[in-house]
């Protein structure tokens, strides 16, 4: 057995082995004695093909594609939006000032009628004249 | 129904995991790369299912995440004689004593013998199929791992003579 082993170790050294040789020089070595040094290598050999990775199999992050008809599609939003908010905001302004000039020409007219109102006071204060006398006054009683 | 992802890259971890960990000789970073080279596989999805060699391009990627890693680090500063390079990493203490043995005698090899060894030892391939991970020709393959099978047992000798 050894003398196999030799041989297979040799050919194994001058990388002239081929994948079943050196199956079965590692095989012939489990039950031969000696050859420490070629079982330590052909242990860790093995002890390394055990090795094994500790992770989780990462789940796919789908990319967010790029969508750049989403953001014109809410830039124009934001554009109509602002234009018919400042439309609304003109149209109140308008209302509101022709409001406030209608009261104003209410607050004049206003004015001016109680203009006339007091004029019209002396002419009230005339009713209670009775006679012409009483009006012009008697030229005999003087 | 399995992903593209599932089926044909996640089994892969294992044999890329442990090429990472030979590499850096560390765990954890070795994970990190690999969870790197996993979501670039991600985003290249639609490229890599009509991808004529997949397993190349993995390796390919995890080994532009270790030499990105070497370069940040100084150990690296530039890719001329990449393959050339001797890796000579300190090894990370949870590493089983079998494997620091293994690395040991690997240390200081050029990548591409690391490399070819490793997937010939570890991994069982053969020739052919080593040349589809690397990419590389078989005459390659034949020469580095027979340098490297020269390398250890020297070392081994050397090792067997000091004691």
């Amino acid at each position: 057995m050894n003398q196999r082993i030799d041989e297979l170790l040799e050919k194994y050294w001058e990388a002239e082995s081929s994948l079943a040789e050196e199956q079965e020089l590692k095989t012939l070595l489990l039950s031969a004695e000696g050859y420490a040094d070629e079982k330590a290598l052909f242990l860790g050999l093995s002890d390394f093909s055990n090795e094994e990775p500790s992770l989780q199999m990462p789940t796919k992050i789908i990319p967010i594609k790029s969508r750049n008809w989403m953001n014109w599609a809410a830039s124009a939003a934001i554009l109509i939006g602002s234009v018919w908010g400042w439309r609304v905001y003109e149209q109140k302004q308008a209302e509101q000032e022709a409001y406030m000039e209608v009261m104003q020409a209410f607050a004049l007219i206003q004015t001016n009628l109680s203009k006339g109102q007091e004029q019209m006071t002396i002419m009230n204060d005339m009713k209670y004249l009775n006679t012409t006398n009483q009006l012009f006054g008697n030229p005999t009683n003087k | 129904m399995k992903s593209f992802f599932e089926v044909h890259i996640w089994p892969q971890r294992g044999r890329l995991y442990r090429l990472g960990y030979l590499w850096v000789r560390d765990r954890s970073l070795a994970e990190d790369m690999l969870q790197n080279v996993f979501e670039k596989s991600f985003v290249r999805e639609d490229e890599l299912r009509s991808h004529p060699n997949l397993m190349g391009w993995l390796v390919s990627s995890l080994k532009n995440e270790v030499l990105t890693h070497f370069r940040q680090t100084k150990k690296l500063d530039s890719l001329d004689g990449l393959e050339e390079l001797k890796v000579e990493e300190s090894i990370s203490e949870d590493t089983k004593d079998s494997i620091q043995q293994v690395m040991n005698l690997v240390k200081g090899l050029p990548l591409r013998q690391q490399e070819i060894f490793h997937l010939r030892e570890v991994e069982g391939l053969s020739y052919e199929e080593i040349t589809e991970h690397l990419d590389i020709s078989l005459d390659q393959v034949k020469v580095n791992l027979h340098r490297a099978r020269k390398s250890i047992r020297e070392r081994m000798l050397n090792q067997k003579l000091t004691k």
